[in-house]
């Protein structure tokens, strides 16, 4: 859920900023807008210079160059209004216009229009200089207020941008949590789905398209699953079958090449082929066991039967167990090393699989040191669990497996051992790890942390 | 019957090549009754009709199980019985619930180790039995003789008795004679408990347990310590 909480405060934020931005923009181009068009804020000043360009000579008035092309070029007709009233030079003076003005109709046209025509006026020496353009060209109001309201503008003006600030906050807040909750389901379905749980989201709302193949892939997902289960299944127990079937023939081997082996009546050389004979069915009988529990641990179907052992009591038995069967040839010699704080160590595990973990080490030391080597298991408390360490003074670990992946690497000559140690690790929570010191010899280490 | 191998043994498999060579490898390890069956019904028959003393079952038998039989069996008798399993499943079953079996063994086996678990379960159940009980049990040590039965280290000028602990230890220690016993298996026979805590405590009983029967306790000759594993007490003491 943080994720997603992450993604709506992310959403929840932008949206803010965006909006705010908004405003930020349309302050700026509006004020550059009105900026850029003074003309529109109706305050033709050259009005002054064309009525100025008006001259009165012996009572003919006459217009200048320079004011007549800038009369042209703003407005369409104009006139001059004596003291008296009465109009007294025009120019494009359309046929509405009256001639005459009282103070009232003076007064009236100044502020708003004169028969609709937007008009601009200029006090000259000779009367009141008018000045008109089209109809329905300038909107023209003189606008009124009290000094009170005009103080208060600029904090109005911020009033405003905070008014906006906290909207755009708010809107963005609701349409946030709005999605939240929207997403909410549809979030926990994926987290399920990513479980391999079966999920039925609601397919109603904006998200019904989501969820409904949502839903639809967890169904899929499930089915595959089960197919993968089921192949896992008819495999292991296709090896399963094989491995029990091959026991009573091999039994045949082992027990009658054993028998020959022990014959007197045969010569030392035919006694010797027997023996070869029951050690290599010894071999078969511990690869198909390897075989048989190494596709039940890859594919899940070994059943774990945990119980509260005492590691270091188990390395100690272990150990005394290879040198009290005689397992060990003079060549070889084990030793065990136990801090005194392991003795106290309790390890939940399945006995039986950790044993094998450990032993199949030890086998591993034993098996790729044909000329013989000291074999040191030593335990210590590591954390809240422990390290059960096996290592020799051989040849050490060939390079791929010092990689110490969690991926099973199949070596040629290491058989299943190694794997089968790497799956019972992983199965327990831990893991292993193998290394060459540079010492020499190999050494592999089980790591147990629950 | 004078020695175990005069005891009758019933072996049932449903594998007729196994029957053979189980009564072949049992006939030529000295057994000379040895009775097959290929199936419970038979080999209910043969049980009741002969008696047997000590029974091989495979697990797996054409009409029914071998726990299943052993368990009909058991109510009649109390004859020793090792199974014979071809499935690593039944390995926890054996180990787990305790159903009385005496061994079991595992196909594919050696003939010389299925022999040695039979002649061994044979000869604990037999034995007392077949030979006169020995006036008392007796440990030599060298000069010391050690007597289980009243707890006494006698040598030829001197007599010490043993404490509980010290009896429990070494009692132990004989009957693995020539074989490590894991300080964990020490507690636990003397405690009943798990080694933690009484490392020490050990040590010091071992010692003890030296300076009665050690001829020289710091250079022990017969009690020897296997550092990291536990103590052994040496195979042939007399030599």
């Amino acid at each position: 859920m943080k994720s997603l909480r992450k993604i709506i405060i992310g959403s929840i934020l932008l949206t803010a900023t965006i909006s705010l931005l908004l405003v930020v923009v349309n302050i700026l181009f509006t004020a550059n807008w009105a900026m850029k068009n003074p003309s529109v804020t109706h305050s033709k000043y050259d009005i002054g210079a064309i009525a100025d360009g008006l001259t009165n000579i012996d009572g003919a008035y006459y217009l200048n160059e320079t004011a007549a092309a800038q009369f042209d070029a703003q407005y369409s007709w104009a006139m001059l209004i004596s003291q008296d009233g009465n109009v007294v030079w025009s120019k494009n003076l359309p046929a509405d216009v009256p001639l005459t003005y009282t103070l009232t109709d003076i007064a009236t046209f100044t502020r708003w229009y004169l028969n609709d025509y937007p008009v601009s006026v200029w006090e000259s020496e000779d009367g009141l200089m008018v000045l008109g353009e089209p109809k329905g060209s300038i909107w023209k109001y003189p606008i009124t207020s009290t000094e009170a309201t005009i103080s208060q503008i600029p904090s109005y003006l911020g009033g405003f941008l905070i008014l906006n600030f906290v909207a755009a906050l708010i809107l963005a807040l609701l349409l946030g949590s709005w999605l939240y909750l929207k997403l909410k389901p549809i979030y926990e379905g994926i987290t399920a789905l990513q479980k391999k749980e079966t999920i039925i989201l609601p397919t109603k709302g904006v998200t019904g398209e989501v969820a409904r193949i949502l839903n639809e892939t967890s169904v899929v997902l499930k089915e595959q699953g089960k197919r993968l289960a089921d192949r896992d299944k008819t495999r292991t127990e296709w090896i399963a079958g094989v491995s029990h079937d091959i026991r009573t023939p091999l039994s045949m081997v082992m027990g009658y090449s054993s028998q020959l082996e022990t014959n007197p009546n045969l010569l030392p050389a035919e006694q010797d082929q027997a023996k070869i004979i029951r050690e290599q069915s010894q071999r078969i009988k511990t690869l198909v066991a390897d075989l048989n529990i190494a596709s039940k641990l890859e594919y899940e179907m070994q059943p774990l039967h945990l119980s509260k052992v005492s590691p270091a009591a188990m390395v100690r038995s272990i150990a005394a167990d290879y040198i009290n069967n005689n397992d060990l040839s003079d060549s070889y010699s084990i030793f065990l090393e136990a801090t005194e704080d392991s003795n106290g160590l309790s390890l939940l595990c399945d006995e039986a699989l950790i044993h094998r973990a450990i032993t199949n080490l030890i086998d591993n030391s034993i098996q790729h040191n044909g000329n013989g080597c000291i074999i040191n298991v030593s335990i210590k408390k590591y954390q809240d669990g422990c390290i059960i360490k096996i290592s020799d003074d051989g040849k050490g670990y060939p390079p791929e497996v010092l990689g110490n992946s969690d991926e099973p690497v199949f070596l040629e000559n290491h058989g299943l051992g190694l794997i089968i140690v790497r799956r019972i690790m992983k199965l327990h929570g831990g893991k292993v790890t193998f290394e060459n010191p540079s010492s020499g010899g190999g050494s592999a280490s089980l790591i147990f942390n629950p | 019957m004078k020695t175990i191998f005069e005891s009758t043994l019933l072996v049932v498999d449903d594998e007729p090549e196994i029957l053979i060579m189980l009564k072949k490898i049992l006939n030529q390890a000295g057994f000379s009754s040895v009775l097959t069956a290929d199936c419970c019904q038979q080999a209910r028959e043969i049980f009741g009709a002969e008696k047997p003393n000590g029974v091989i079952l495979d697990i797996m038998l054409p009409d029914g199980d071998g726990f299943s039989l052993m368990q009909e069996f058991r109510l009649k008798s109390n004859v020793p019985m090792l199974f014979l399993s071809a499935r690593d499943e039944d390995e926890n079953r054996l180990l787990g619930l305790g159903l009385g079996a005496d061994d079991y063994i595992t196909k594919p086996f050696l003939p010389r180790e299925l022999v040695l678990r039979l002649s061994g379960i044979l000869r604990r159940v037999y034995q007392p039995m077949l030979t006169p009980p020995s006036q008392d049990e007796c440990l030599v040590l060298g000069n010391v003789t050690v007597n289980f039965k009243s707890g006494v280290v006698q040598a030829r000028d001197w007599k010490k008795t043993l404490t509980a602990k010290e009896h429990a230890l070494l009692k132990k220690l004989w009957d693995n004679q020539g074989n490590i016993v894991t300080s964990d298996n020490l507690c636990r026979c003397a405690w009943d408990d798990d080694l933690y805590g009484y490392e020490n405590t050990l040590m010091v009983h071992i010692r003890r347990l030296r300076e009665k029967i050690e001829e020289d306790p710091s250079q022990p000759k017969y009690l020897l310590t296997v550092r990291g594993m536990g103590y052994k007490l040496v195979k042939d003491p007399t030599l």
